[in-house]
């Protein structure tokens, strides 16, 4: 993967910032940031990012909707799921929606150097 | 993400868990059978291994992953811990809390200590009867793990026949992975794509529902591509620790006893928090055989570990009641807070005074904000309340091992626990509730043949107890043993020179008793030894003094003694009298106050060239306030005067004063490092009128000179 360009989507501006700066630490490029799920699927469309993490609770559209929106127009997208504690069986639906892994928030940074390093490989 | 700022928060934490830790371990010494508190115990380390490992204190993390361990042991052998057992965990209890003392850094040495003990603790689990009856248990559960039914055995055999590998794969999760239950579900769904799935131990419901630890096992018949390539995709997921793939064989089952045997020996070398490959399958089995037995206490775990991430995320989630409604605030916040609110009595007080009267709408507003501030104090007063337990609960803990150490029954009765008081008299509290408790152990309590032999119960008893009394907290330690003699202490005192012999014949008993607070007193070790009592008895009387407090000692030869501790329920603000002495304004402690009085020039007696006053029978030394704080001479006034009377340690006495002006509540500043320490100077206020004030230390000002045996000598 050369471009390693991530699209982060998260109701919360704060948790876009905190993944932001997270995701560059660790060498990934945020193009995008979408607040909900409609602008999420959107961008996706627009900036075709390796990598997408999404919210699962989100205004307007949730993010399982989004992810099977994502998957249908494009069965290759990598989408990882943002959690909170609690949120299991909504996070095995976003599994089964076709995500392809997930992090709990709070973050352990390590942890999420570790899915993103999983996935690459 | 910088995991130092949580290292206080740390610290608050592991010392609770350390407690309810020791707690555990003394019910359970009590009651080896009562696996709940070994259930707690092993709770409570498993939470601090969890913490430990997320601070990143590695030395920390192994004592308590070995603790949990060993004490798991106990717990799915359905062996009952001994005391030699119990004597172990103490110990290694105590090296961790030696470990938490500097959690960041851990020599060699502790390594070592550490290293030595699991050795001993191996040897323990070896050494115990155990052995035969986890054996049996072991072989019993060994054609009992995957509990394979009629269906399964034949779908199993089918597979070998057809040349296909039934494999046991055995998948570990990282530690502290977050929804075991979604990567349970993500596993399985990859090993789907490869094998089809016979049996899951522990059963998939319960992997669901996270009762599990990090581990469960699958028994499945691979359908598609090699053991090695279904390792590989396992491993690909996020927070998988671990994969182990071995084949099944139904020989596996037959000679397992056996191998069993020679794995014992393999898995009790196991270093904490080292991964080690399972030999073979037999292994597994093993392993596995505990799974059940700890079944409910995962489901503890889990529910507990789901309540402290959520509180610390603040997420919704499944965050308990009880964690919701508790927040963790910095002391040095509160104590801000209860800075300012005190500033904002003081402004009240003097609002008052300047807005009453000028318009009825001003009235009304300041009678409201009055209320306000009122209510304001009060919460922020009980926000500083703490529990007296905090103190407390590490005293049976100590009496255990004085026990252990001396040879000695002693019982210790802990009662209104629940008392609270503000934190910052609790933590002074410690080392003179400990000095007391010690001396009652090591000079009150007598011997078990000893306290046969005067017919007494050989167990002593230590009564320790809390309660509110008023606006104050009162603390007694209590204790059946010998008893102080009064004549012992009187010639104690006579030779330390801190009475003559004249005084001590007009000494009453309590007073000789007394005597054992006054600092000639407890400089020597070996007044110990000859007089049973003593030692360190004026630091616990300064100590206790300093917190505004006081303390009385009564004492019965040959059947009890008992420690009286009165102490405020607060150090903040405190209400005072505001008394005028040679046109200086001082605060005078209410606490101390006993009465004021006006007297006549003519009632003020002398003896011995000394001013007293006969009070309703009793001498009372009299003083000017400012002749006590070395402003003037000690001249009596030739007028009828205003005298506070006040009693401290013991002593009373009559101040003096030019005014009386009333009473107020004041918030006690600290001097400054330069005034610190000033004999009869308890601290400085600012009034609502923005003058400073001198609080007076009584106890300090009474204890200068030798008033105390003056009074006694005059009052006898």
């Amino acid at each position: 993967m050369l471009s390693k360009t991530v699209l982060v989507v998260d109701d919360t501006a704060f948790m876009r910032m905190t993944l932001k700066s997270m995701l560059e630490k660790n060498g990934y490029e945020v193009v995008g940031e979408g607040e909900d799920g409609v602008r999420g699927v959107e961008l996706f469309k627009e900036l075709k990012p390796s990598l997408v993490t999404m919210d699962i609770t989100m205004p307007n559209k949730d993010g399982i909707t989004a992810i099977k929106e994502i998957m249908e127009y494009d069965p290759n997208a990598m989408v990882i799921v943002v959690s909170a504690m609690g949120q299991k069986s909504l996070v095995i639906e976003a599994l089964n929606a076709g995500a392809k892994d997930f992090v709990v928030k709070p973050f352990q940074p390590d942890r999420i150097a570790e899915a993103l390093a999983k996935l690459e490989g | 993400m910088d995991i130092s700022q949580y290292a206080e928060l740390f610290q608050a934490e592991a010392g609770e868990y350390m407690q309810v830790l020791n707690q555990c371990l003394l019910n359970l010494e009590k009651n080896p059978k009562n696996q709940e508190e070994l259930h707690e115990a092993f709770r409570v380390a498993h939470s601090l291994k969890g913490m430990a490992g997320t601070m990143g204190y590695q030395h920390v993390t192994n004592i308590a992953h070995g603790l949990e361990n060993f004490m798991e042991d106990f717990k799915s052998l359905e062996r009952e811990p001994g005391p030699e057992i119990i004597d172990l965990i103490f110990e290694a209890v105590d090296l961790l809390q030696e470990a938490l003392e500097t959690p960041d850094q851990s020599t060699e040495e502790d390594q070592r200590k550490w290293d030595q003990l699991l050795a001993r603790m191996k040897q323990a689990k070896d050494d115990g009867p155990s052995g035969n009856a986890s054996e049996e248990a072991a072989a019993e559960n060994m054609e009992d793990l995957f509990d394979l039914g009629p269906m399964d055995q034949e779908v199993l055999r089918q597979a070998e026949e057809q040349g296909s590998n039934p494999c046991v794969v055995e998948i570990e999760l990282k530690e502290d992975t977050l929804m075991k239950s979604v990567r349970v579900h993500m596993i399985f769904k990859v090993i789907e794509e490869f094998a089809e799935i016979v049996k899951v131990v522990p059963p998939r419901q319960d992997l669901e529902e996270e009762k599990f630890e990090q581990s469960f096992r699958v028994l499945l018949i691979l359908e598609a591509g090699e053991p090695e390539e279904l390792k590989e995709k396992i491993l690909q997921i996020t927070d998988v620790e671990n994969v182990n793939i071995n084949l099944w064989n139904s020989e596996g089952k037959a000679d397992g006893s056996e191998s069993f045997l020679e794995d014992k020996d393999v898995e009790t070398e196991e270093e904490p928090g080292e991964q080690i490959e399972r030999p073979n399958e037999t292994k597994s089995l093993v392993e596995d055989k505990k799974q059940p037995a700890t079944e409910e206490l995962d489901k503890e775990k889990a529910s507990s570990d789901n309540k402290k991430s959520a509180a610390s995320s603040g997420e919704q989630g499944q965050v308990s009641k009880a964690v919701d409604k508790m927040v963790r605030v910095e002391t040095q916040k509160l104590d801000d807070l209860v800075n300012l609110v005190g500033e904002m009595v003081v402004a009240r007080t003097r609002i008052t005074e300047i807005g009453h009267g000028f318009n009825e709408d001003l009235d009304s507003t300041i009678d409201q904000l009055k209320r306000s501030i009122t209510n304001l104090q009060d919460t922020a007063m009980e926000l500083r309340m703490v529990p007296i337990d905090q103190v407390f609960g590490r005293f049976p803990r100590m009496v255990r091992d004085l026990c252990r150490e001396k040879g000695k029954q002693v019982q210790l009765h802990i009662s209104g626990e629940e008392t609270e008081l503000d934190r910052s008299i609790i933590n002074r509290l410690s080392d003179p509730l400990v000095h007391l408790l010690r001396n009652a152990f090591d000079h009150g309590i007598e011997t078990p043949e000893k306290r046969k032999e005067k017919g007494k119960n050989p167990e002593g008893s230590i009564y320790l107890n809390a309660r509110h009394e008023g606006n104050q907290v009162v603390i007694t330690v209590e204790d059946d043993g010998g008893g102080i003699d009064p004549q012992k202490i009187g010639e104690l005192a006579i030779q330390r020179g801190v009475i003559t012999e004249e005084e001590k014949k007009q000494l009453s008993k309590d007073d000789l008793v007394s005597l054992i607070f006054f600092s000639g007193f407890s400089t020597s070790e070996e007044i110990t030894d000859v007089s049973g009592r003593g030692v360190g008895m004026d630091a616990v009387r300064n100590s206790i003094e300093a917190l505004h407090g006081t303390v009385e000692v009564n004492s019965e030869v040959g059947v009890m003694t008992r420690f009286e501790i009165r102490l405020p329920l607060t150090l903040a603000i405190i209400t005072t009298l505001l008394v005028k002495s040679n046109n200086q304004l001082y605060a005078i402690p209410v606490e101390v106050i006993r009465e004021n009085v006006y007297l006549d020039a003519k009632e003020i007696k002398s003896i011995r060239g000394n001013p007293v006053v006969n009070l309703r029978g009793e001498v009372i030394p009299l003083h000017t306030l400012s002749s006590l704080l070395g402003f003037e001479l000690n001249e009596m006034p030739d007028e009828e005067c205003s005298v506070v009377i006040v009693e401290a340690s013991n002593r009373k006495a009559g101040f003096i004063v030019d005014e009386l002006v009333g009473q107020e509540e004041i918030m006690i500043k600290s001097l400054g490092s330069l005034l610190k320490g000033l004999k009869g100077i308890a601290g400085a206020t600012v009034l609502g009128d923005g003058s400073v004030t001198l609080i007076i230390d009584v106890a300090g000002l009474l204890s200068e000179g030798r008033d105390y045996v003056e009074q006694n000598s005059i009052g006898g």
